[in-house]
């Protein structure tokens, strides 16, 4: 799976491209689990390029999630296409993960939620 | 519309299990034609089913028959290993539990909420989980 990693001002931004599902989420997790060592407090995970989410994908976007508010940061999702938002809405885990409809608003939503944990 | 069959059996790792969905989406878009979502629907719960029978079965092949005609598509997957009712498991699963848990358990509860049909049967040493989806709506 390919993941661009991006910088917005003090954000990283993570733009995976492909299906997140059960073949790809240790690869995910390796690469995610790399970025600890740098304490990203600020994470937007953009879905604009993810196809397909299964059950699996959503745990690997759930583990991350709570790995960054755990240390005090701010977690969101952004730009999910249709069938992964449904995965989120099924699943509840849209009351537990902030999504937005587009990365700008992702960004916006990470500067308003940081104003209650900095 | 006459039925149609398509048999797939697959050693059981997640790289076929993609493979599989693959051919599954293109039957489903078949089926479903303009209705996307249903199509989506049922690729992601037969999905899940493949995974549950790779990750937590010890079976070492995976079989899912795909059966389609005009009123429905029926999706079986059938893997070996110790009896297990992913039925029964989902009935009991609910929107609490979904809220209360940080990861994993959201396979069974997909299945539920995006097939017409869930059904399960153990026979010869298998696990046989039959999926539904109408298609003539």
């Amino acid at each position: 799976m390919d993941i661009k990693i991006e910088m917005d001002d003090d954000v990283i931004v993570l733009i995976p491209e492909g299906n997140l599902v059960a073949s790809e989420t240790e690869d995910f997790h390796s690469r995610i689990e790399k970025l600890a060592v740098y304490n990203v407090r600020f994470v937007l995970l953009d879905m604009g390029h993810i196809t397909f989410m299964d059950s699996s994908g959503l745990d690997a976007v759930m583990i991350i999630s709570k790995h960054v508010t755990d240390g005090g940061g701010v977690f969101v999702c952004a730009a999910p296409h249709d069938n992964v938002l449904k995965v989120f809405r099924i699943t509840w885990a849209d009351h537990k993960i902030p999504i937005a409809a587009t990365r700008a608003d992702g960004l916006q939503m990470i500067r308003e939620l940081r104003n209650g944990h900095v | 519309m006459d039925e149609r069959i398509l048999h797939m059996e697959f050693e059981a790792h997640f790289r076929n299990v993609d493979i599989a969905r693959a051919a599954l989406q293109g039957i489903s878009a078949e089926c479903f034609g303009k209705d996307t979502e249903r199509a989506a629907d049922i690729t992601m719960a037969v999905n899940e089913a493949m995974n549950n029978a790779v990750e937590h079965t010890c079976s070492t092949t995976v079989r899912m028959e795909v059966a389609w005609n005009a009123k429905e598509l029926r999706v079986f997957v059938t893997s070996g290993g110790s009896p297990f009712d992913p039925v029964a498991a989902a009935a009991r699963l609910n929107h609490d539990d979904m809220l209360g848990r940080d990861e994993g358990g959201y396979g069974l509860y997909l299945i539920r909420e995006l097939v017409d049909k869930f059904e399960y049967e153990y026979r010869n040493t298998c696990n046989i989980w039959k999926l539904y989806k109408r298609t003539g709506l």
